[in-house]
């Protein structure tokens, strides 16, 4: 019961430090709901507590880590506290079919807490990341620079970043001890997080409450992402990079219409190469969708400075890492013109296995029929910049990923495809939710779902949706 | 017209979403049965990887405090079978728990002939579903592992 109680402050302080940062990226420019707000604050609090302590680490150990960090994360609260004078949100509006389908939302997510609670860590999960976090807390707050050395520990990818690992050590400063158990709580609550966040984004862009929650509700169908290898449950970076891939896409697509969004779209592409190291893939892709964006809708050129963290954490860490003389383990061949002649004939026999993959019903059910079906959709119906943006940031980390295994140096390439393809394709399967909700949600007739002052919608301006506009 | 369209967009999309749970479900329940564990302890995931791994129910706590007990700055020498991946997957579990000391994991075969004779160096030597050979002095055996001291 005390360890409960400790992990809930843990936990609050990490949520209490997002809430601040989200609010500090709002400036009261941009209305969100509760849940919204919650769900951000959490993805933001994850990648703010990790960060400090990483920085403060490389200067301080022992208690003095976590006091300071601790003081950050109080301020942080402070500042979102004072910062969100905008009323919360009321419900009222929600009809009898809304609590329902809330009602099964909640009842999914206390699942995704009790099958975490039974599964233990994955392979991943404990041994690449929770083993970071163990060794870090050892050794009073950071990595030893042994470790990233360490070529009997190179199975654990000493180059991975620190965003889930670091998280899981301020669960560990605040319990005065590691435990396995207590760091695997963090991953269902990305879930939750992503819910709240798929259902927003589908409600905002459909116009249609009662779309929004069916999509949350139909990914904890997926089992890739509910239960499988890699899945949320599992302590694997995998889900949380798929969530936060989710919040920068759908900000992005958001700050079209509502330039606020643009800030919250640029904080989220900056945690996404903190969180794994194939973040900087989809950083890449979110940054070249921006960059379209800030071009195409005549943003100021300004806006091109909020690509820039992100830029900012890939050159730190990899900066900490060679100043580390981190081993790195040799996954791929460089990219070379010799080695793409060499490989090339490895194309089709991958083309064809990530066909097999799309048609895996096992671990997909059948959400990628649906995303084709909706992609067909949006390019027949629906076009315009936002349809464009949206079946990029799906298909080119999956072109870009499929890619990468041209080059893999694994005897066997097929393999090494076959044990991480699933786990990559989750990053964009919340994304490809929200492509078969769209399609799902154009043809509905507006009473279905009406646009109302919106205990969802809180922006007027969200109401002009695809949908709505394709109307 | 539009109106048998709607009804049909309708009708497709619910039936997509119906199969979708109905295909998604089962894995998901199956994955429900699992039996809780009255109160994990903080290792109850490597207990989990060490039970699965070595075929007998080792406390990851104790192997930590073994490990605690070596000599500090020497090395761990894991031997395992790369090839198999209960024996892989027992030799990173036994260098997780073995920090703070530096460990090297050495495939079977030729590799771990060459080593053994010069690793009298070594904190200890940890066989991952593998027999030890002779010229190693017994250690303590954990199902299918057995962690030695060095050679004289």
């Amino acid at each position: 019961v005390t360890s409960s109680i400790i992990v809930i402050v843990a936990l609050a302080t990490v949520l209490g430090s997002g809430y601040g940062t989200q609010s500090l990226l709002a400036r009261r420019t941009l209305l969100l709901n509760l849940p919204e707000k919650l769900a951000l604050s959490w993805l933001f609090g994850a990648g703010v507590i990790s960060m400090l302590i990483w920085i403060f680490g490389l200067i301080i150990r022992g208690p003095l880590l976590p006091g300071l960090v601790f003081c950050v994360a109080l301020v942080l609260t402070w500042v979102g506290w004072r910062g969100n004078v905008s009323p919360a949100i009321s419900f009222r509006d929600l009809r009898l079919f809304h609590w329902f389908l809330l009602v099964v939302l909640a009842a999914q997510v206390v699942t995704m807490f009790y099958l975490s609670s039974i599964h233990t860590l994955g392979w991943d999960g404990l041994l690449n990341w929770e083993i970071k976090a163990r060794y870090a807390y050892l050794n009073n707050g950071a990595l030893p620079p042994s470790y990233f050395q360490d070529q009997g520990r190179s199975f654990s990818h000493q180059e991975y970043p620190l965003c889930i690992p670091f998280t899981q050590l301020w669960l560990y400063f605040w319990l005065g001890e590691t435990d396995q158990y207590w760091a695997k709580i963090i991953f269902p609550i990305f879930y939750a997080a992503g819910v709240v966040l798929l259902a927003c984004a589908l409600t905002r862009f459909t116009g249609k409450k009662f779309i929004g929650f069916v999509a949350a509700i139909l990914l904890f169908f997926v089992p890739q992402i509910a239960v499988g290898g890699g899945s949320a449950i599992v302590g694997y970076a995998d889900f949380p990079l798929s969530v936060c891939y989710f919040a920068t896409v759908t900000f992005l697509l958001r700050s079209i219409e509502e330039p606020g969004c643009f800030r919250f779209y640029a904080g989220t592409l900056a945690l996404l190469p903190w969180i794994k190291r194939d973040g900087v893939i989809l950083w890449l892709v979110a940054a070249t969708c921006g960059a379209l964006v800030i071009m195409l809708t005549r943003k100021s050129r300004k806006h091109f400075f909020m690509l820039l963290p992100g830029l900012l954490v890939i050159g730190l860490w990899h900066g900490y890492l060679r100043a580390m003389h981190t081993t790195t383990t040799e996954e791929f061949v460089p990219v070379t013109l010799a080695n793409i002649q060499s490989h090339s004939q490895r194309l089709i026999p991958i083309a064809s296995a990530l066909l097999a993959e799309f048609r895996n019903y096992r671990a997909w059910s059948i959400l990628w029929p649906c995303v084709g079906l909706g992609c067909f959709y949006l390019l027949w119906r629906l076009r315009q910049l936002r349809s464009v943006i949206l079946l990029v940031a799906i298909f080119a980390p999956i072109c870009l990923y499929s890619a990468t295994y041209i080059f893999s140096n694994w005897p066997d390439y097929l393999f090494h495809l076959h044990t991480s393809l699933g786990r990559l394709l989750m990053h964009v399967a919340p994304l490809g939710l929200v492509v078969a909700g769209l399609a799902a949600g154009a043809r509905l007739p507006q009473r279905w779902g009406r646009r109302s002052s919106s205990p969802i919608c809180a922006a007027p301006v969200c109401e002009r949706t695809p949908g709505v506009e394709f109307a | 017209m539009q109106r048998v369209l709607r009804i049909a967009h309708v009708i497709l999309w619910s039936a997509l979403a119906v199969t979708l749970v109905a295909l998604g479900a089962p894995p998901i329940r199956s994955s429900a049965n699992l039996p809780r564990s009255p109160w994990p302890t903080a290792y109850y995931s490597a207990d989990s990887f060490l039970w699965f791994a070595a075929n007998s129910p080792i406390r990851a706590e104790g192997l930590v405090g073994l490990f605690a007990r070596l000599p500090a700055p020497k090395e761990v020498l894991i031997i395992v079978k790369k090839t198999d991946s209960r024996s892989l997957l027992l030799g990173m579990v036994n260098a997780y728990l073995a920090a703070p000391h530096p460990v090297r994991i050495v495939n079977s075969g030729a590799e771990a002939r060459a080593i053994l004779p010069v690793s009298h160096a070594a904190a200890a030597l940890v066989f991952c579903g593998l027999a030890r050979p002779d010229e190693i002095p017994p250690g303590m055996i954990f199902g299918d592992m057995e962690i030695c001291p060095p050679p004289p």
